[in-house]
């Protein structure tokens, strides 16, 4: 005879696939952070610094010893460096160094390097800056090598990706940017909340915030190479490399400045206030939808109250994630032209029958939301979305 | 002989909250050990898996043939659904832990009797990058 048991799972199966799901995130992110903060320092950051730190290093004559492109051939091609040899006397004593600059690798371009040993012929006298604490080390060009303009971005990208991930694993990124691939399913509530002001998904105040960040870490890490290049000019050796390569790196510098000041100006907007009779309505409920600004909509030339319904669904591309977008439900509750005569309201809010109620899982989500869109001429629009949870209908 | 698994439900177009009952048969070559019944979802479609057992039941055998009753209650949601990007769908799914006999029945859980359509809708309010530069 056959004997019955029953189980409620009240949660998705695939535990110990999400613990190992998180051991191999934390190592792939700490794997990509730790490989770009190693090659950014060593390829990056130390040549940099030492440029920038050998700007007090005393400047004594030396004697070319050699001077050559040196080739090194391996499975990627061919790759060059500048191999220049010199003796110099600090303190009394003789030295030898191979250093040219601070660089730490060779590169591609071979017509670059060799321009730079003709200007170091075998046996001539030159000038070179010696380490006063460590008389060993000596370089014949303090400029901060090139390498560093493309190594710091690059694997600043590297370490980037591999916090994000980090963070994302241990679930210490905002919700919104959360990477969770593990099952989680939250159920929507099947109680009535009665009347409640919707809050909006967004105050404005954290893109302000994010903006101002963002251009902060741009343009510090730009001003850097900025200062050099005006140096170069002040000094009367304008190195147009710089020059050219710093203009796009500038400009989004510029765009970021600017866009902190167009969400400045978002903040200054006139906000709607939106109270809905039942803030989470059942599917085929009517509810009543109070609004009111909190500004005069003086400035506000049209004003549009819609519903939508939205999926969202959200997967892997590669070591990213992407979430995709499609709206099943739009309906404009309210559209005023000149909504300046009018500056609170009342409309009945349908939620549809046939529809589906909001869902709620780690991948893939349905969502209402009520939107606000405002324009103004000239000045940033009124663009603010007030979610809501829409419940399934209440079983008889 | 092949091993057979069977549900045995006289509709499988369910409403929500709906009381279900029903039979499952099974003839197998051995002794199943165990035999497994469970109501779940799962999503398809553009976004990657996500997947729930909302209950299941178990039967504790070693005869090769026989059938069992079973009654679930649904849950209150979610409902089908097959949208743009997402579709939900239920299903009952019976198994047994010695072998790899396995069935599955789709079920539909929704208030209209089928799975509920979510056609994409044109989205006037989507963000135009540098609107405000235009007036």
């Amino acid at each position: 005879m056959a004997t019955f048991s029953i189980n409620k799972h009240s949660n998705s199966s695939h535990r110990l696939g999400k613990a190992s799901g998180k051991a191999i995130g934390l190592l792939f992110g700490c794997v990509f952070f730790a490989m770009g903060a190693l090659f950014c320092w060593l390829m990056g950051l130390s040549p940099l610094l030492k440029s920038l730190d050998s700007n007090e290093w005393p400047q004594v004559s030396c004697v070319i010893d050699s001077s050559e492109v040196g080739s090194h051939r391996d499975s990627d091609g061919t790759s060059y460096s500048v191999d220049i040899c010199f003796s110099y006397s600090a303190r009394g004593i003789s030295y030898q160094s191979d250093s040219y600059d601070f660089a730490a690798v060779s590169s591609s371009g071979r017509s670059a390097k060799a321009a730079i040993v003709a200007r170091y012929p075998v046996g001539s006298q030159q000038d070179c800056w010696v380490n006063p604490q460590d008389p060993s080390q000596a370089v014949l060009s303090r400029d901060i090598p090139r390498s560093v303009y493309f190594v710091i971005p690059f694997c600043s990208v590297f370490m980037i990706i591999g916090i994000s991930v980090m963070l994302g694993t241990l679930g210490w990124l905002p919700k919104q940017w959360n990477l969770g691939f593990n099952s989680r399913h939250k159920r929507v509530s099947t109680e009535a909340t009665g009347t409640q002001q919707l809050k909006s998904s967004s105050t404005g105040i954290g893109k302000v915030i994010g903006v101002t960040v963002a251009a902060c870490f741009w343009n510090g890490i730009v001003s850097v190479f900025l200062i050099q290049l005006v140096n170069s000019h002040r000094s009367g050796h304008p190195d147009w490399f710089l020059t050219l390569f710093l203009i796009p790196f500038v400009l989004i510098g510029i765009a970021l400045i600017l866009a902190i000041f167009h969400s400045l100006l978002a903040l200054a907007n006139p906000k709607l206030e939106l109270r809905l009779s039942e803030s989470s309505p059942a599917l085929g409920d009517r509810v009543q939808l109070e609004w009111s600004a909190t500004k005069p909509l003086t400035k506000v030339r049209h004003l549009k109250i819609s519903l939508q319904g939205e999926e969202a669904a959200t997967y892997r591309r590669g070591t990213n994630s992407a979430t995709d977008h499609s709206t099943f439900h739009h309906d404009i509750l309210l559209e005023l032209d000149q909504p300046a005569t009018q500056q609170r309201g009342t409309l009945e809010l349908c939620i549809p029958i046939d529809s589906m109620h909001s869902f709620d899982c780690a991948n893939n989500k349905i969502t209402w939301r009520l939107c606000v869109d405002g324009e103004i001429p000239r000045f940033p629009d009124i663009k603010n979305s007030y979610p809501i949870t829409v419940r399934a209908i209440p079983l008889s | 002989m092949d091993d057979t698994l069977f549900i045995d439900l006289e509709q499988t177009q369910l409403l929500p909250g709906q009381h279900v009952a029903g039979k499952i048969l099974w003839a197998l070559e051995k002794g199943p050990k165990e035999i497994r019944l469970s109501l779940g979802w799962s999503t398809e479609g553009r976004g990657s898996r996500d997947d729930k057992i909302e209950a299941e039941l178990n039967w504790s055998t070693e005869a090769t043939s026989g059938e069992e009753s079973f009654e679930f209650t649904l849950p209150a949601s979610p409902y089908s659904f097959d949208g743009t990007l997402i579709s939900l769908n239920w299903a009952l799914t019976l198994s047994v832990k010695k072998g790899k006999a396995t069935h599955q029945l789709p079920i539909t859980v929704s208030p209209h009797a089928e799975a509920i359509a979510l056609s994409a809708v044109p989205n006037e309010s989507k963000r135009k990058p540098f609107s405000f530069l235009k007036r």
